[in-house]
């Protein structure tokens, strides 16, 4: 998560991109075909792909020239990599669930975990500073348009208030 | 705030394991095993597909 910005794949895709989307994209198209052998409308097969809240913070639409190691990728904070990422991974998640799964009895979530303290901030030490302040404060610059819109969804997504009524958007 | 680690498998196991969680097929869960709603650009369709051919296009060497 959030590695420097000269950090590629073995197949020179953006090491988060490539990580979080591409190989997770392939790994479920070589498996699709076991979980829909072994579907049932009883108990059907699931994909549940992590994503983030920092989704919220992503301004759309994808930026496919940040995939590959191109100039414009380069000069991109490795934060706006990430929301991309874990963006296409809510996409994918849809596209999955209309394409394939609706037709063949699969069932597809993508979520967020949570803030989780884990190894993922390794590359971060100030994770808390850098996630909840930095990332918050550039939401308001990236959508200028929607101003209320992120911090509401985020705060109504907080740990603190996950009363289900809070929770519905 | 970080959370510890047994509740960030909290949601992916109720999405992976628990039966009710069927009813939002679909659908986008957060923290706790809570359905929500995304950014609303990744319900694009026209954006969805784009991405959905990008992805196969770029792996066709590994899908084939």
């Amino acid at each position: 998560m959030i590695p420097p910005v000269d950090q590629l794949t073995a197949q020179k895709f953006d090491l988060q991109f490539g990580t979080n989307v591409l190989g997770h994209f392939l790994f479920i198209r070589l498996l699709y075909p076991l979980l829909v052998s072994t579907t049932t409308s009883a108990d059907p097969s699931r994909i549940v792909w992590v994503a983030s809240s920092m989704q919220y913070y992503f301004n759309p639409p994808i930026k496919y020239d940040w995939i590959t190691d191109t100039e414009v990728r380069r000069k991109q904070d490795p934060w706006f990599l990430y929301m991309q990422s874990k963006f296409a991974t809510v996409q994918l998640a849809y596209s999955l669930q209309r394409e394939l799964g609706d037709k063949d009895g699969v069932v597809i979530f993508s979520l967020d975990p949570g803030n989780i303290k884990s190894d993922l901030q390794r590359h971060n030490q100030s994770f808390i500073v850098s996630a909840l302040v930095s990332s918050y404060l550039r939401s308001h610059f990236l959508r200028l348009t929607h101003p209320f819109l992120v911090p509401f969804h985020v705060m109504a997504c907080r740990p603190w208030c996950s009363h289900p009524t809070l929770c519905r958007y | 705030m970080l959370w510890p680690v047994d509740l960030g498998a909290l949601t992916q196991l109720y999405a992976a394991t628990e039966p009710s969680a069927l009813q939002y097929k679909g659908r986008y869960l957060c923290p706790w095993a809570r359905v929500s709603e995304p950014h609303e650009g990744t319900k694009d369709e026209a954006e969805q597909k784009k991405l959905w051919d990008y992805c196969h296009e770029t792996l066709k060497p590994w899908l084939a």
